[in-house]
């Protein structure tokens, strides 16, 4: 019986990388405009195999990795985070480090930092990240109940949201508040290799460093104390994840606006596939969290609409109500 | 394997909890820590753990100060069984057992076939394997004691430091799992446990430390401990003299 339980482990990774690749696969080669791609295949071979070319590795090639990873960080994120808070509510949007990234890497785009120093817009979206999250655990405190921490994420996300709006009102033309609120909706599109440079260091050490917690996390399961008693050093563990949440959502929050709900919904849905283990949760849910994004992004690009939804919309629009459907149940749950 | 804790002190904001207490623990000993409410026994129990620090005094594993011991390596010596613990997320029993080893496991090693074989004995020995892929939150009280405790055996401790894991239990349970700790001392290891029921600890525990106001009462072997002087003075108990034989009490039942 006990091969059978590692078995279905290393079954459900497989099925998802198999699933990741196919969608990034499929991703490659649909668009919202058909025509290019068929254009291409029919014009002259010559042409044919540079405009091919062209928008595989300039136009989809960016957007489909930039969404692997930016969904990967996420329902990484969501899962470290709701596993060290012991909470199923708790994400990177709910705990501020989405948000504070957001106002981060505003500031940074306002003020021009961006264009002069390309590792600005990550590095500010880190520090922003990493501030909201230390105040909001301040705020809350360990063990703080469920209530508490969304008061704690309300307080600090408002906050983050109002100096956000404020530097919307001083902008100094229509034109940059169009380019910020755009960027703050949340998309992958237009993104080039060079975005993707950028957000790749902070995006892989935060992974890294978040892999590494599998143990801890595991081990807090039973309990502050106990986990202590079994060798778990709780303030490095603590450090650990908020330094790594804040390397990895700084990098792809920088890069992609901010995409809500998937670091909530990704790391729920697999925390039964993987026997409500914290620990085995993080590697599924990384990879959940790339195929729910990149979903959503093909999604985006087959809705017909007059303009295309930004996929930051489409994963607020659904993951809203399953929020709301979380917090119902807890209630029952508790009752 | 030995533990020496000299004059240990502590003061939990500002009021003194625990007062000079002296301990010592060896190994196959089961010692039992009792004493009213609030008489110092888990604080002393955390100190022990290297969970809290005390303001003076000494500790000491095998002549090492157990706080300088690093806390992987001590954790792979000591295991801690909380009063109430908490398990935030619905694991299954067998995924609960082998948390236990974690200890042993660098941050990056999985648990291996020693693991497993170590977490299948450790279940045997506690009769929970018919348990084994029940969920923990579906499991009744007593299941759930028995399991918590497969957890801090699993780590394969010298030493298990258990506060009150019977309480709650109905009599079987509670010789249950004192005969686990009983079991575990025959092998070569060593356990404090805190008690509340005076029968079960004259019954099992080869000697017992009264612990009353932050101070130790009286210590030894229970017929010395458990006199009618040292409960009234700590529980204020009057103890009837049937309930005495051979200045013991007697434990009524065992199991079959």
């Amino acid at each position: 019986m006990k091969s059978l339980h590692s078995i279905n482990q290393r079954q459900l990774l497989v099925t998802l990388a198999l699933l990741l690749v196919l969608l990034a696969i499929s991703s490659l080669l649909i668009g919202s405009e058909p025509w290019p791609m068929i254009q291409a295949l029919f014009s002259h071979p010559d042409q044919r195999s540079s405009i091919l070319a062209l928008i595989l590795t300039e136009v989809r090639l960016p957007r489909v990795l930039i969404a692997t990873l930016a969904g990967a960080t996420l329902g990484l994120c969501g899962a470290a985070m709701q596993g060290l808070l012991r909470n199923p509510l708790a994400t990177p949007g709910l705990t501020g480090s989405a948000s504070g990234a957001a106002l981060g890497a505003v500031i940074a785009l306002y003020f021009g930092l961006s264009s002069r120093f390309a590792l600005a817009l990550p590095v500010a979206g880190m520090f922003g990240s990493l501030l909201a999250m230390v105040l909001v655990y301040l705020l809350a405190g360990r063990d703080a109940s469920v209530t508490t921490l969304i008061l704690a994420g309300v307080a600090i996300n408002t906050l983050a949201m109002a100096l956000i709006s404020l530097l919307l009102n001083l902008a100094p033309s229509p034109y940059a508040v169009q380019e910020l609120v755009l960027w703050m909706l949340g998309s992958v599109t237009d993104r080039s290799l060079n975005d993707l440079w950028i957000m790749l260091p902070g995006t892989l050490l935060g992974w890294l460093l978040m892999l590494g917690c599998g143990h801890g996390l595991d081990a807090l399961t039973l309990g502050e104390e106990t986990a202590t008693s079994m060798g778990i050093g709780l303030n490095r563990l603590r450090w650990q994840l908020f330094i790594a949440i804040a390397l990895a959502v700084g990098s792809a929050v920088s890069i992609t606006g901010s995409i809500g709900f998937i670091g909530l919904v990704v790391p729920h849905l697999m925390r039964p596939l993987v026997g409500y283990q914290p620990g085995r949760l993080l590697t599924i849910s990384a990879l959940g969290g790339a195929i729910m994004l990149l979903l959503a992004d093909l999604a985006v690009r087959l809705i017909p609409a007059a303009t295309e939804i930004k996929v930051g919309v489409l994963t607020a629009v659904v993951g809203a109500p399953f929020f709301l459907w979380l917090i119902i149940r807890s209630r029952r749950s508790q009752t | 394997m030995n533990i020496q804790a000299q004059q240990l002190s502590v003061q939990l904001g500002g009021r003194p909890v625990l007062k000079a207490v002296d301990l010592t623990l060896h190994s196959g000993e089961l010692l039992g820590l009792i004493g009213p409410n609030g008489a110092g026994k888990t604080t002393l129990l955390k100190l022990l753990a290297g969970l809290i620090k005390s303001q003076s005094g000494s500790l000491q594993l095998d002549h090492q100060v157990l706080l300088a011991i690093p806390a992987h390596e001590r954790a792979k010596r000591i295991a801690y069984l909380a009063q109430h613990s908490q398990v935030s997320w619905p694991l299954t029993v067998r995924r609960l057992v082998e948390l236990g080893r974690i200890p042993h496991l660098d941050n990056w090693r999985k648990t291996t076939g020693l693991d497993r074989d170590i977490v299948q004995q450790v279940m045997e020995a506690t009769d929970i394997l018919a348990l084994e892929h029940r969920r923990f939150d579906s499991l009744s009280g007593g299941e759930r004691a028995r399991v918590l405790l497969a957890r801090a055996l699993a780590g394969e401790p010298e030493i298990l430091l258990a506060d009150e894991p019977v309480a709650a239990l109905d009599p079987s349970h509670q010789l249950e799992v004192m005969s686990l700790l009983q079991a575990h001392c025959r092998n070569g290891g060593a356990v404090i446990v805190v008690l509340h029921d005076l029968m079960l600890a004259n019954h099992f525990c080869q000697r017992l430390q009264l612990l009353y106001q932050g101070s130790t009462l009286a210590e030894g072997p229970p017929g010395d401990v458990l006199t009618p002087d040292h409960l009234k003075q700590a529980y204020g108990l009057q103890v009837s003299d049937e309930a005495r034989i051979d200045r013991c009490f007697l434990l009524p039942w065992k199991m079959k």
